[in-house]
């Protein structure tokens, strides 16, 4: 296998995006990319569509042809990935294999959802459709269910506190004031937290990531190309997946995901690095619950002690490990297939030196994309190309 | 109460009270058919104010987990109207529809 890079990354605005559907999201997060990396889509060679729900949500399928008829592309390969929520991670891992193997040089991976055209509770029970229906499904559980059901687990095993929980949702909102692409660019405080209505008990609305539209996009060659056509071009050191439990009645506990525990293995040992190396993370808060369970799972915390990690500062963007300094699913958005793509697009602002939110001269960053309760995870570790 | 039926690894031991060719955990096709006594205690538990499509009528409900006594966990709903309590003693009542109720 040969090094591989990102050249290009684009993202429309994670929102809601009226007029615009899936195919539209994704050909405009496309033309971002092509254009940052100064490439004609005609010397794209695969294109790598991830989405969850538009099958559901739009009723429009066959998206990546789509994607690629609009942007001028003929006759070459286009594959649709779908991990739920890791949808978008999925397709980008897709791509590094076909350049890393040889097989391509050039390619475009593209994560989107259309989300907000649909209501609530169709939006909730597309989203249930990444649970086992014959199971979970059953009973009337969702995925702001499962996630509630986690954190009172997490609380009454480790003395976590709901405080602490809602610490989450503060700090990423926060971060997301700033953030051109945020859904959320307001604060929130922890007294609108603990008196807001019921959602999930005890999640409210602010512990749940908001229903969005979006896409992003990254272009993937060598590195031997990438140094010779772009001074910001961001090495990928590696990106794994790990499938881990697809069902309640598979797990041993629901204080951990054993998905996000094997995919960090693979990925710290692809890479060489361990967790002292990392600079920063953007991670799949797509419930307050979600950020402290992933920053003990990546092993950056002893397990029990994520609550305490962020009521210390830690993770703060000035702290030891900023952690979704994007603002993360919860203030940024959600559009579920777009996700992965999104916070490889974050991360790579931040080494490029880009970000709103920029940190003091960040050398390598992790971005974490998990897919249904644990079913599937994607990690991806990049660097800048020195 | 009633008697939960399920299927046990005769290799690992593992049961499950779903229909299963191979076991889960180590892939050995030695499953058996047995009655659980469908015995266990609350793992965790939450009650759903937005539910999706299909439990509009049905909110506010509560959705346990349930460990069972032989150690697998399964999502069930609630069939008592009092709140539950994480490591409660509950039992298997009957499948609604097709979901486990425990109380």
């Amino acid at each position: 296998m040969r090094p591989v890079s990102i050249i290009g990354i684009g993202s429309t605005p994670f929102s809601k995006l009226e007029g615009k559907g899936p195919v539209d999201l994704a050909v405009e997060a496309s033309i971002q990319a092509l254009g940052d990396a100064e490439i004609h889509p005609k010397k794209i060679e695969a294109l790598y569509l991830g989405n969850f729900t538009s099958g559901i949500l739009t009723g429009q399928e066959i998206l990546g042809p789509l994607v690629a008829n609009r942007l001028g592309m003929r006759a070459i390969p286009s594959i649709k990935t779908e991990g739920a929520c890791s949808s978008g991670t999925l397709a980008f891992k897709e791509g590094v294999l076909a350049v890393a193997s040889g097989v391509h040089e050039l390619v475009l991976t593209v994560g989107v959802e259309k989300m907000t055209s649909a209501n609530t509770s169709k939006v909730t029970a597309a989203l249930a459709s990444a649970l086992d229906q014959s199971k979970e499904g059953s009973c009337g559980l969702t995925f702001p269910g499962v996630f509630a059901m986690m954190a009172r687990r997490h609380m009454h095993e480790f003395g976590t506190t709901r405080e602490q929980i809602a610490m989450v949702s503060i700090k990423n909102r926060k971060n997301g004031v700033k953030n051109p692409l945020a859904q959320f660019r307001a604060e929130v405080t922890m007294e609108k937290i603990l008196g807001a209505k019921p959602v999930t008990e005890p999640f409210v609305l602010y512990d749940c990531c908001p229903i969005s539209d979006g896409a992003a996009a990254a272009i993937i060659c060598p590195t031997e190309m990438a140094r010779k056509l772009s001074s910001k071009s961001i090495s990928i050191l590696s990106c794994e997946v790990s499938i881990g439990n697809a069902s309640i009645d598979m797990m041993s506990d629901m204080v951990s995901f054993p998905a996000t525990v094997e995919a960090a293995k693979k990925a710290f040992s692809t890479a060489g690095l361990s967790t002292k190396d990392i600079n920063f993370v953007e991670l799949h808060d797509c419930f307050t619950i979600a950020e402290i369970v992933d920053s003990e799972d990546l092993g950056f915390f002893e397990k029990g002690e994520g609550g305490l990690a962020l009521e210390k500062g830690l993770t703060q963007i000035n702290g030891k490990l900023p952690i979704n300094p994007s603002g993360g699913l919860l203030s940024k958005g959600h559009p579920v297939g777009a996700t992965g793509l999104g916070q490889i697009y974050e991360v790579c602002k931040q080494l490029r030196g880009e970000h709103p939110n920029q940190l003091d001269n960040p050398k390598i960053g992790l971005a974490h994309n998990l897919g249904g309760t644990g079913a599937v995870c994607a990690i991806t570790i990049l660097s800048r190309n020195l | 109460m009633a008697l939960l039926n399920g299927f046990k690894c005769e290799e690992c031991n593992y049961f499950t009270p779903y229909k299963t060719i191979l076991c889960p955990k180590c892939s050995s096709s030695k499953i058996v058919q047995v009655e659980s006594q469908g015995a266990g205690e609350i793992y965790t538990f939450t009650t759903i104010h937005v539910p999706p499509e299909g439990f509009e009528d049905k909110v506010p409900y509560t959705v346990v987990v349930v460990k069972l006594d032989e150690g697998t966990l399964v999502s069930a709903s609630w069939g008592s109207e009092t709140k539950p309590q994480i490591g409660q003693r509950v039992a298997f009542q009957e499948i609604a529809g097709s979901s486990f109720v425990f109380k």
